[in-house]
């Protein structure tokens, strides 16, 4: 089975996304965004640019209902600017035009003055009494409270405690597929082809933006040219929607990369502190956690960014007690939202570092440290919440440590080299509270085929070739019987966001809850139309075989059983599996992953080279091994560039990388050879059976490789990405530079 | 690439000269391309374009009786990184290659290109090695220091890299990540029987070339690290000559 949707075309460069082949007349969409990050709208004129001949709309916050605005736990981002500009780039005005000419012309007659407001660059500034406020409630997002025991006595009692400090970089997502789309206006509604990986609710909030009943906004969200989390937002189709809407023509809305780089929502830098304690023999006894994190303009998917952060911050391991406190403070740094590891990501590698400095500390084998602390198969999860209990850590921590000894690196004048691990767990899926649950359809279609339809979205993750084969595994049918329709708001069911790592589980939970009713009105079909009772007959490859006279093809074939009985559909609805906690978000689901990383360092130059990297997720088995072997060499490639070369960074609210000549995302030539050893082994009585792989191997790829920087260099990086001037800084003063 | 454009492709080298002469600041030469594209905005280049890339400037390596290597300034660079003439003579330029863009910019980028676009990387190599510049017209081969005014006015033919049986030549570029990346450093030397030639380029800054007495006995003269950059490149500069360095004069120990 092939891994890849449209593997010919996309080789063959004749695949088409879904901003491509428009239909006749499509007229090209252009953006006035913001060239400051913080001003007041004093003066919007788009009349010249409306009666410029060609151009057929020209939209700003004017065209937009007054009370409509974007988010998901706060509402605070209007589609394009609202009297206030909050970060460079922000949409202002949009044009719809018969050229890219005549829309940059239309562009450029459009009138506005800005009146800068002061520039709030630093999350600890944004925070001050007198900063200046980018919102009514203050620069204060969201905060994240919970203690557990009481860590400062604790600490009295630890053997050992050290201190850690990190911040992490603000990593672009970089989809080679910029964000844009197509929309179609009927006399009546519209049609939407622009990626998302939720069509339904884009739908439901298009359509309160035009004020039009759901059914006539169609969205098709898929396939997705990459996302990592940045098509997770409503990104430009609010405005993308208004003006053919305006325009009662087709238009095509495309951001450039320049704009891109300023527009998209990116991974949020956090700002880690950390202090933890273990007794002489190494258990972990307290946790304290200060986290700061820049959300920049707009809430976004930040107030669940800091929860699930907050939730992971303790990784795969039992401490006695903790203290946390995480603040995500508003800035004009661009706007940070959903992003693969989401949150996680930033505070596992903190905390896998802090450990390894505590094992190194109380002289304890980091492997051996992290065993002693593990968490238990039937312990609470980390907030004290009921978990789905996690007996594969344990298997997790074996295969860690039954991995084949590196060779060492000849030992050279010039490199250091150094080994990390990390151990860690996130959870899957939202928390309690979700979107949880999902909805999907089992039919055989007119044209006899078993297909599965769902609005869950392919962003080339595999998502088409697992639900392909999970389909062939749960009906005994041939590879031509079997169809997989996802994608967009025609699914009849709403399968909820595919985000969290949560496609593939619920795929498989659909299916398997749908497959019984829907055999069974397959079989009373077959059974009434070959006049034999139902237990005389076998599905298999075509359709339905009599038991007692087997033949080489099928007494009916499922075309001739959709023929006869018409459409035969079964609609599913499973229940999300989550619980709720007073006071906190929690997960209910974990998925642990552990993770080997070797680093050379470059004593001349500073430079850091990852030379290899193990991943050992458990996820149980994978469904596609092609499509979860992608998932996880493409997470440790973005685990690089997390460590080692990703930041965008701003200066006083300017966006500094606007291209990929500036923004450097690894190249083939710096990613090692990455080795997967799936830990296939989940407790029998597993709800689910199999963990999603979005998400996991980044989040145990990325501690491991900035463990394996401290190891060779014998100090902790307190920044990532690692700059080479720092390692040289360290090195010089350890007295190790040449 | 725009439709606006203006290309010309001259039917020889004569032609190629007298269009330029006629066109003066007008046009300019372009062998990929892929340099001059770098400060184009999205109108694209605003001077009528002289396509070089398929006149015939001879073959791409040939050895001279004296045993230097004369290459073609149009050749593409992947096409010189599998010449076997160049890894048999200087496989450090050919093992280089490996680090300037990639395969698909090395198919369209020329080594005249690289040499005469002011920031190429292949500059510091050849500056170390003493190659001489032959422009058509002016018969006379000049060193890359040498070229001073508008280098692109006149047309560079070949280039050529005197004979290197007795030196041995380190090359290392740093940037931003393995490949693929513009340079922050690029470091080169060239060391004879008894001197040895070093060169610096730092960031953006015009090549530096020093030449001293091998073996050197004395701190790395400060001239090499001059330029506006930060002092983080200029000790990356400083480690990279003083450690490949340090390994030759530990070979003419042993
Ligand atoms: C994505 C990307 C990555 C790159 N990476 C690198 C890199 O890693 N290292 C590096 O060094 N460079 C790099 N470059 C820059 C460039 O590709 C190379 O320097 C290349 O060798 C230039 O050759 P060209 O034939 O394309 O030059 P062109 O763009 O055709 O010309 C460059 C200049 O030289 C002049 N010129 C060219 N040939 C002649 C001639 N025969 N006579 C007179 N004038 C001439 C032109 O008039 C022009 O002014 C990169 C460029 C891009 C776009």
């Amino acid at each position: 089975m092939n891994a890849v949707t449209g593997l010919e075309e996309k080789l063959r460069g004749t695949f088409r996304y879904l901003a491509e082949g428009q239909p006749e007349g499509t007229l090209h969409g252009a953006l006035l965004t913001s060239p400051l990050a913080h001003a007041t709208i004093r003066r919007l004129d788009v009349s010249a640019a409306r009666s410029l001949n060609g151009v057929h709309a020209v939209v700003t916050a004017a065209d937009v209902p007054s009370d409509f605005l974007m988010g998901t736990a706060i509402l605070d981002r209007p589609p394009l600017a609202r009297a206030k500009v909050r970060f460079q780039g922000e949409p202002i005005a949009a044009v719809a035009a018969e050229t890219k000419a005549i829309a940059d012309a239309a562009l450029a007659l459009i009138a506005f003055e800005l009146e800068p407001l002061p520039i709030v660059s630093a999350p600890r500034d944004a925070l001050d009494e007198g900063a200046a406020k980018l919102h009514d409630s203050g620069n204060l997002c969201s905060d994240f409270i919970y203690s557990r025991g009481d860590a400062r006595a604790d600490f009295e009692d630890c053997a050992h405690v050290i201190d850690h400090t990190l911040t992490t970089p603000r990593q672009v997502p970089a989809a080679m597929e910029l964000e844009g789309g197509i929309c179609i206006p009927s006399p009546t509604g519209i049609e939407l082809r622009a990626a998302t990986h939720s069509p339904f609710y884009t739908r439901s909030l298009i359509a309160s933006m035009l004020g039009l009943p759901d059914k006539e906004v169609r969205v098709i969200g898929s396939p997705i040219g990459g996302s990592y989390g940045g098509k997770e937002e409503i990104h430009i189709q609010p405005v993308l929607a208004l003006l053919a809407w305006t325009a009662r023509r087709p238009v095509r809305l495309v951001l450039e990369r320049s704009q891109s780089m300023a527009f998209a929502t990116t991974r949020h830098p956090f700002e880690i502190a950390l202090k933890i304690g273990c007794d002489r023999a190494g258990r972990l006894l307290a946790l304290t956690a200060d986290v700061l994190v820049d959300n920049g303009a707009y809430a976004s998917f930040g107030p669940e960014v800091l929860d699930t952060g907050m939730e992971c911050i303790q990784s795969a391991y039992a401490f006695k007690s903790v203290s946390l406190r995480g603040r995500l403070a508003y800035t004009n740094n661009g706007v940070g939202g959903a992003f693969r590891g989401f949150g996680a990501l930033q505070t596992l590698t903190a905390i896998e570092l802090a450990v390894d400095i505590l094992a190194r500390k109380a002289s304890i084998d980091p492997l051996a440290f992290r065993r002693i602390n593990l968490a238990g198969a039937n312990d609470p999860g980390p907030l004290g919440q009921a978990i789905i209990p996690q007996p594969e850590l344990s298997k997790v921590a074996d295969a860690l440590s039954a991995l084949p000894v590196w060779r060492d690196e000849t030992p050279s004048q010039r490199y250091l080299s150094g080994t990390g691990y990390a151990l860690v767990r996130k959870g899957e899926g939202f928390a309690g509270g979700g979107p949880n649950g999902a909805s999907g359809v089992l039919a055989l279609t007119l044209d006899g085929q078993v297909t599965f339809q769902s609005s869950l979205v392919e962003m080339g993750q595999g998502l088409e070739s697992t639900v392909r084969n999970i389909l062939l595994a749960s009906f005994d049918l041939g590879d031509a019987d079997i169809c997989c329709a996802t994608g967009s708001s025609d699914a009849g069911a709403d399968s909820g966001p595919t985000s969290a790592s949560r496609g593939t589980q619920i795929a498989l939970r659909l299916i398997r809850a749908g497959k019984m009713p829907f055999l069974e009105k397959l079989y009373v079909g077959a059974a009434e139309i070959l006049q034999v009772p139902m237990d005389a007959l076998r599905l298999g490859p075509g359709g339905f075989y009599q038991r007692m006279a087997p033949q080489n093809k099928p007494d009916l074939s499922l075309s001739d059983l959709a023929a006869s009985a018409g459409e035969i559909v079964t609609r599913i609805d499973i229940p999300g599996i989550e619980t709720t906690q007073a006071g906190v978000k929690v997960h209910t689901l974990f998925t642990a992953c552990a993770a080997r990383a070797g680093v050379r360092i470059d004593r001349w130059t500073g430079q850091v080279v990852c030379t290899g990297l193990d991943l050992l997720p458990a996820c149980g088995p994978p469904i596609s091994p092609l499509a979860f072997h992608g998932q996880m060499t493409g997470a440790g490639a973005q685990a690089l560039g997390f460590c080692l070369t990703e930041h965008q960074p701003y200066e006083e609210g300017t966006v500094m990388a606007r291209n990929f000549d500036s923004y450097f995302i690894p190249t083939i030539a710096d990613v090692p050879d990455i080795n997967v050893h799936p830990v296939t082994w989940l407790a029998p009585d597993d709800p689910v059976g199999i963990r999603g792989a979005g998400e996991i191997g980044l989040n145990a790829a990325a501690p491991a490789i900035a463990n394996a920087v401290a190891s060779a260099l014998d100090a902790a990086p307190t920044h990532l990405p690692v700059r080479p001037e720092w390692v040289l800084g360290v090195l010089a003063r350890q007295g190790r530079t040449p | 690439m725009n439709v606006d454009t203006a290309y010309v492709r001259p039917a020889d080298m004569e032609d190629a000269i007298s269009i330029k002469a006629s066109l003066r600041a007008a046009g300019m030469y372009g062998c990929g391309l892929t340099a001059a594209q770098l400060g184009w905005g999205v109108k694209g280049p605003e001077q009528t374009i002289i396509d070089i890339s398929g006149l015939d400037f001879g073959p791409d390596v040939c050895l001279a009786d004296s045993g230097s290597m004369v290459l073609a300034a149009n050749a593409p660079l992947e096409r010189l990184r599998l010449n076997p003439l160049i890894s048999g003579q200087m496989p450090t330029f050919a093992d280089f290659l490996g680090y300037v863009g990639s395969t698909a910019m090395r198919n369209q980028a020329s080594l005249g290109g690289n040499l005469l676009w002011g920031a190429g990387d292949l500059e510091v190599l050849f500056a170390v090695v003493d190659a001489k510049l032959r422009f058509a017209g002016n018969g006379r081969a000049q060193s890359l220091g040498q070229i001073t005014s508008d280098r692109s006015d006149d047309l560079l033919v070949s280039i050529i890299v005197p004979a290197l049986q007795e030196s041995r030549i380190f090359v290392e570029k740093l940037g931003h990540r393995q490949a693929f990346s513009p340079a922050r450093v690029v470091v080169a030397g060239c060391v004879g029987r008894q001197s040895v030639r070093l060169a610096v380029r730092l960031a953006g800054n015009p090549v530096v070339l020093v030449e001293t007495s091998w073996p050197m006995n004395g701190p790395l003269d400060d001239a090499l690290f001059t330029g506006d950059t930060d002092i983080h490149l200029k000790t990356v500069a400083h480690n990279l000559l003083r450690g490949h360095l340090a390994q030759l004069a530990q070979q003419d120990m042993a």
